[in-house]
């Protein structure tokens, strides 16, 4: 392709040369897989400097009080600002207010975006979700970017700069997937490094052995992916090693952490991630659980019955504030559920994070919930599972990929006791947005 | 408007008969409404920027004539009590009216009784206040049910809401067929 080709006001606005060497180099390699689409980061020169001066702002330490100081003012800005939460009238008490959930954003997200916020330059990006409720988030070429500020600051954590990583690719992000939406780009707050996002499924490249020959001739800073198409770079032959590497998207078990460190060396990051909110914990190798990134994204742990928890008492993540302008959040359950804790040094980490509503299963012993459930299998390296439990109490874990089913069905069987039926199966995929934890057993949701 | 159940107005049978009392003089004019406004406003906050009174030279006789009846009704005794800003309260003066495009006759605002409500109610809606006894709910629901200008108010910002609502959702529709900007985790 000529460098002309390249040339793309909208989506690489001010590309420069080096840009379009590399994505030339992502494309052009011998080995390079088929890429199914083009993207960009469409930012301009404003957004750059703004990008800039916000910079300090987003990666400022959360305010970890009870009632940060800019709650009260974002809360009345909403009020007045979005029509969704008009409604609510006045806020003389926060804990007053109602809370949002997936299904109304799904229901009519234009409610949420703010009265005077143009939309000439509005994005969209679109979630299906595991709850049948799929989701347009809408969003902007800078809130996109802002991203880059709290992966930089999780990577900070743990000792990386990425100002001072070199090399010319940035990012590669990993999907194992039969068909996923992959291209390449620059990032113009990094250098223009390079980006590609690419599926290691091997009927995108030329030969199963191409995908170990790009990644070592690409030799991208970061590579980020779910814990599924992580496990399968552990399968692949290249040397490699990547500065950090970013988990999102899935529960990530010890197991398959430890086997990523040993394989390249590195920190693997566990971020908690999600549409609505962005990047909103991450590990920080100090401590365990998930450190709250977003200064200025307040989180509440909510009981079943919309009451606030404690530090260190069980219940559902729900969180208000953000960095999405077109989305702000004011009480938004996620779905997700968690204990929050606070370190002596005042950092708020999420502790036990697990996706979805608790299930919990009957046991020869008693009931044990799914965070027991994940205990027991944190030694596996699972790219992916499902952990079932019929109405007559039998078990049924599906595991993705090959695991040591002896292994896993004595982990299980320590936990439900010798009297319950359990089966380990192993398949080749599973669903792109399995729910990890089931049941049909009465009483289980409860 | 958003009514706040913080501090409530006097109730609506006192402003009755506090409108039903204005002296004479005040219904015939000419009045030095500047002044009028700015003895008011100093009850409440002695210390308020005096430019706020510029926009009483700039109101026509019309329009000053009902300022001063606004300004009787705010000086009743039992106003004493809430606390209103400067601001506020200037706003309120200069810009609540019941009748756009027509002259205000004041005499027939204070013979017709749905008339004396529905300006009384308009001032405490512009000022965020709820008649005693009434919940925010209560108040906005009556003031709708009296006033035709806000009842126009009301369907005007739901229109303009409708379209905004409207031009979010096509907007958005249109980006989906596009691809977003990058971002380099998978969520």
């Amino acid at each position: 392709m000529t460098p002309d080709h390249w040339h793309d006001d909208l989506r690489l606005p001010d590309l420069t040369e080096s840009g379009i060497a590399r994505l030339r180099l992502m494309t052009e390699h011998p080995s390079a897989p088929a890429f199914s689409g083009r993207s960009g980061h469409h930012l301009n020169p404003q957004d750059l400097m703004q990008l800039l001066a916000e910079k300090p702002l987003l990666q400022a330490a959360p305010d970890t009080n009870t009632s940060p100081d800019w709650l009260a003012p974002y809360v009345a800005d909403c009020l007045a600002r979005v029509p969704a939460y008009r409604r609510y009238g006045t806020c003389e008490d926060f804990q007053a207010l109602p809370f949002t959930d997936r299904q109304q954003l799904s229901k009519d997200i234009a409610a949420f975006v703010p009265d005077d916020l143009p939309l000439g330059r509005m994005i969209a990006y679109e979630t299906s979700g595991t709850t049948g409720h799929p989701l347009t988030i809408p969003s902007h070429p800078r809130v996109a970017a802002r991203y880059h500020c709290f992966h930089e600051q999780a990577l900070g954590w743990h000792g990386i700069s990425l100002a001072h990583a070199e090399g010319d690719i940035g990012v590669m992000l990993a999907g194992d997937q039969e068909r996923c939406f992959t291209y390449v780009s620059v990032v113009p707050y990094w250098q223009q490094k390079g980006l590609v996002k690419l599926n290691l499924n091997p009927a995108d490249w030329p030969s199963e052995a191409d995908r170990g020959r790009y990644i070592d001739s690409l030799k991208p800073i970061l590579i980020t992916g779910d814990p599924r198409s992580l496990a399968t770079l552990l399968t692949l032959p290249f040397s490699h090693c990547p500065v950090a590497i970013l988990s999102t998207s899935m529960t990530l078990l010890q197991g398959l952490k430890s086997a990523l460190e040993a394989r390249f060396g590195c920190p693997v990051i566990n971020l908690y991630s999600m549409n609505e909110a962005g990047p909103i914990a991450a590990s920080d190798g100090q401590s365990p659980g998930l450190r709250l990134l977003q200064p200025r994204l307040y989180v509440e742990i909510i009981g079943a019955d919309g009451r606030p928890k404690a530090y260190g008492e069980r219940g559902e993540i729900c969180i208000t504030g953000g960095f999405n302008d077109y989305l702000p959040l004011l009480r938004y359950r996620t779905g997700d559920h968690a204990s929050l804790r606070q370190e002596p040094n005042g950092a708020l980490y999420l502790d036990d994070l697990d996706g979805r509503p608790p299930v919990r299963y009957h046991t020869q012993y008693g009931w044990l919930n799914n965070v027991d459930m994940t205990h027991s299998l944190q030694p596996f390296a699972l790219a992916q599972y499902q952990l079932h439990q019929q109405a007559c109490g039998a078990v049924v874990l599906r595991v993705r990929g090959s695991a040591d089913q002896q292994a896993l069905h004595a982990a299980l069987a320590a936990r439900f006791g010798p009297a319950v039926a359990i089966t380990v199966l192993t398949f080749q995929h599973l669903g792109d947005k399995t729910v990890q934890y089931t049941s049909d057993y009465p009483e289980a949701m409860r | 408007m958003i009514m706040t159940a913080d501090q409530s107005a006097p109730a609506m049978v006192t402003l009755h008969r506090r409108l039903l009392a204005a002296p004479l003089p005040l219904l015939q004019g000419p009045l030095e409404i500047t002044a009028l406004a700015h003895d008011l406003i100093f009850q409440f906050d002695s210390a308020f920027n005096a430019s706020l009174l510029t926009r009483f030279d700039q109101l026509t006789k019309s329009q000053a004539s009902l300022a001063g009846l606004l300004i009787w009704l705010l000086a009743d005794t039992t106003f004493s009590r809430v606390r209103l800003s400067a601001s506020d309260l200037a706003q309120a003066i200069g810009t609540v009216s019941i009748r756009d495009d027509q002259q205000i006759d004041l005499a027939g605002i204070l013979a017709d009784e749905d008339l004396r409500e529905e300006l009384i109610r308009l001032l405490l809606s512009a000022l965020c206040l709820c008649p005693e006894g009434e919940t925010a709910a209560q108040a906005e629901d009556r003031l709708l049910m009296v006033s035709a200008a806000e009842r126009d108010r009301v369907l005007a910002a739901s229109r303009a809401a409708e379209q905004r609502a409207a031009a979010i959702r096509e907007a958005l529709a249109e980006q989906r067929a596009r691809e977003a900007a990058d971002k380099y985790t998978r969520e």
